[in-house]
């Protein structure tokens, strides 16, 4: 068996991903590229008996001259040599490239290609999206490019399958071909599309290349280019190139210069064999457009949809919520039947099963989300939101692109804060990240859910309108807004000399591919369920034995305590340990820290129960529920309707009035809205924006909001 | 004139770039120098353009698109 390494790599929207999908089904996965926060997408495909080939799928990118972390993995990896990549990197050597093109916008998609070429590794050319080119009558001879590009090409559709066994073949050729010993020369002296230096440029990269023992001079030339940032230099290399390249290096001058010169050389050839058989623009997308884009209706139109999608995830999510909750009862109950009772059975149930039931609960509401956006990126609709929101993000410290990451935190703010990779202005996409989790996220329902009955009783109306709705509407809104608010003040304190763009690609609208979408959705889900689920199992296992144990014997006097009031007061078996678990939780470490806030959050509203709530919630928001269902001596596998019950007709021992009250309850739901209290989210915003500092700065202006917010609606309330 | 002066639903061929970094990304994005431009509506109170290259949508803030020299159009 032969192994081969295949970079896929083209322009953004080429239908890279699809081709991607086609060749190597479900056997992807995505890792890191190094050194980055960018994700690898690799996946492994057998193209004869003898050869298996691993893709490699990089973000797209429109050339060399990257404009955000993104765009730099290309020329990141492709210019360093064969040689350093071992020193750099274990075994990252591509064998070859497979080089997708939109095949209907060919000529713009071939800059980046030229680029390539020129570092000598086999390629082959797939003309992607074969089947919209039949259907807007574009015609390839792709014999004609083949050969003025001395280059393997095959027409493909990503979509419908077709050429991909003739693309496969093709890529066996070529593979079979390189001399894994020797370097896979490619003649370039007779290619069309090399890059002719100016008198000036050529100095300087003939001396690089000379210096470096680089294969050809354009690969020196990318060293002179991107010399301060390229990964796999040394310092002394920088200094050295720093040097040679001299002070008065007009970068953008040379990439203009260069740009012009290669569109200047393939154009002519992409007008030769590029023929267009019907006239006429496609006037499908346009008329979508036409209402879309509108500068009122469109905005209607996404904010509908928005509130449609939300609809369709509490109706769709419920069914499958039900059947995971009911699983995770099962497992629960196997588990108290199949061990005795000790600590150890107990730190099963309570702590690693309902930490990871706590988890995979949400899977059915955030896949539900992502794949109904997913559904919205792949046709091509959400890069009309961001036309349309551009400009009213920017006063707020966002781009128009910050509008995924805001919708996607609906479900989850982990993929959300992810999917910011693609803001290429540093203000912008920290602003973004900082920003995202105030959106109400679905670990917050299911606290909205139990407090807001509290607030407002279910038959209350007001007009048509269901007003538990119109409060649960409200959070939502209030979430929104106290992110935009922040990022306004965000936008005030920090300061860039970096430039913020838009220039966004709107492509023409195309049915969603199944696969594809089904294929994100995975990867989202994934992406919680590792990511969340990691931070969570491990708060879980601490807070349980927070919970469990108390200084000295205080468990067993709790204990004894307990089963004493329960025998005076003739409490059935059940009630018993209830009543034992609820005093338990009172004498651990918990209801000890709860205790020692308590004079802190009594302005709020809350008691020391409240308070234990609020720390248990510090692993995941919605450990809330089950949290004051153990407080309230319900048993922590509680219907929800019961805890409900149960805290209606809790009362404060000082006082005899309810707990919760309005107030109360209305108090702790705004602090539920503002607070951070996703560590998993923490850690994510850590590894996205490299350090500590910004989750901090995260936690501390959650928490403030949090506090002060509850302390506002408190003291107002009551 | 540059792309912030058309009219809506006026089309004109792009000439060069007053700034060339975002002339360089524009350049990568497939808008040359003889590039075909259209502006087809404006959103945000015209501070947001759909402007079509060469039969392709993008959109571009009105800053961007004052960049963009274009040939005289008459009005």
């Amino acid at each position: 068996m032969q192994n081969f390494k295949v970079a896929l790599i083209g322009n953004p929207n080429c239908g890279k991903s699809s081709l991607f999908n086609q060749l190597t089904g479900l056997r992807q996965k995505v890792g890191n590229f190094h050194g980055v926060t960018v994700d690898k997408k690799s996946g492994v495909a057998n193209l004869t008996d003898d050869i298996r080939v691993n893709f490699i799928d990089f973000p797209g990118t429109y050339s060399f001259y990257p404009t955000s972390i993104d765009e730099r993995i290309v020329v990141g990896t492709f210019a360093c040599p064969q040689a350093l990549m071992d020193a750099w990197e274990e075994g990252e050597k591509y064998d070859s490239i497979l080089y997708v093109v939109d095949i209907t916008q060919l000529e713009k998609h071939l800059l980046l290609f030229s680029q390539i070429r020129e570092l000598g590794l086999p390629m082959v050319l797939a003309l992607n999206m074969a089947d919209v080119a039949k259907e807007t009558g574009i015609e390839v001879h792709t014999e004609v490019i083949s050969k003025k590009l001395n280059i393997p090409v095959i027409e493909v559709s990503g979509r419908t399958g077709e050429g991909i066994n003739d693309l496969k073949k093709e890529l066996v050729n070529v593979l079979l071909q390189i001399d894994k010993e020797g370097d896979g020369k490619n003649d370039f002296a007779n290619n069309q599309l090399g890059y002719q230096f100016s008198k000036e440029e050529k100095v300087i990269a003939h001396e690089l290349q000379v210096e470096f023992g680089l294969r050809s001079e354009y690969q020196a030339w990318l060293w002179a280019q991107h010399y301060d940032w390229l990964p796999f230099l040394t310092a002394a290399q920088r200094i050295r190139i720093k040097t040679i390249v001299t002070p008065e290096f007009d970068g953008l001058k040379y990439q203009v210069r260069e740009t012009m010169q290669r569109f200047g050389k393939f154009s002519p050839i992409v007008q030769q064999t590029l023929v267009k058989t019907k006239t006429g623009e496609d006037t499908f997308s346009d008329k979508v457009d036409r209402v879309v884009t509108h500068r009122f209706l469109g905005p209607v139109i996404f904010f509908g949809l928005m509130m449609l999608i939300f609809q369709a995830i509490f109706t769709w999510a419920g069914y499958p919520m039900d059947l995971i909750e009911a699983g995770f009862g099962k497992l629960d109950a196997g588990v108290k039947a199949l061990l005795g009772e000790s600590m150890f059975r107990d730190l099963l149930t309570d702590g690693i099963l309902a930490g990871l039931g706590g988890v995979l609960i949400f899977i059915p509401q955030i896949a539900i989300l992502f794949f109904l956006i997913s559904i919205l990126e792949e046709s091509g609709y959400m890069a009309r939101a961001v036309y349309l929101f551009d400009n009213s993000m920017r006063r707020f410290g966002l781009n128009g692109r910050s509008i995924v990451a805001l919708v996607s935190s609906g479900a989850c703010a982990i993929p959300a804060i992810m999917s910011t990779r693609t803001i290429s202005n540093w203000k912008e996409r920290l602003i973004t990240i900082m920003v995202t989790p105030l959106i109400s996220c679905s670990a917050r329902l299911p606290v909205y859910a139990v407090l807001v009955g509290f607030v407002v009783a279910a038959d209350q109306y007001w007009g048509i309108f269901n007003l538990q709705g119109l409060v649960f509407m409200g959070l939502y809104l209030l979430g929104i807004v106290a992110a935009l608010g922040a990022g306004w003040i965000f936008n005030k304190i920090l300061k860039t000399e970096e430039t913020s763009y838009l220039m966004l690609e709107m492509p023409v609208y195309r049915m969603p591919m199944v696969r594809n979408v089904l294929l994100n959705v995975y990867e989202k889900t994934k992406t919680f369920v590792i990511e969340a689920g990691k931070v969570i199992f491990v708060i879980s296992i601490v807070l349980w034995l927070m919970a469990s144990f108390a200084p000295g014997d205080g468990m067993k006097l709790a204990e004894q305590q307990a089963t004493t009031t329960a025998l005076e007061k003739q409490l059935d078996e059940a009630a018993t340990e209830n009543l034992i678990a609820a005093k338990k939780i009172e004498a651990s470490y918990a209801g000890h820290v709860g205790k020692f806030i308590e004079p802190v959050i009594r302005p709020l509203g809350f008691d020391w129960k409240i308070g234990i709530a609020l720390i248990t919630s510090f692993a995941a928001r919605e450990v809330f529920v089950g949290t004051m269902a153990t407080i309230y001596s319900i048993g922590s596998d509680a219907e929800e309707i019961s805890v409900i019950d149960r805290m209606a007709t809790e009362v404060n021992p000082d006082t005899g009035e309810l707990i919760y009250n309005r107030a109360t309850s209305m108090s702790l739901l705004i602090f539920y809205v503002f607070a951070m209290q996703c560590m998993s989210t923490l850690a994510v915003v850590k590894r996205e924006t490299k350090s500590w500092k910004w989750p901090m700065i995260q936690f501390v202006f959650m928490t403030a909001l949090a506090y002060l917010g509850s302390l506002f609606t408190y003291q107002m309330m009551s | 004139m540059n792309l912030s002066d058309l009219k809506i639903g006026q089309k004109s061929i792009v000439q060069n770039f007053t700034d060339s970094q975002m002339g360089g990304k524009l350049m990568t994005m497939g808008m040359l120098p003889g590039s075909l431009v259209e502006l087809v509506r404006k959103a945000s109170a015209g501070r947001t353009f759909f402007i079509k290259v060469n039969g392709f949508g993008m959109a571009v803030r009105k800053n961007e698109a004052a960049n963009i020299l274009l040939e005289e159009v008459a009005n």
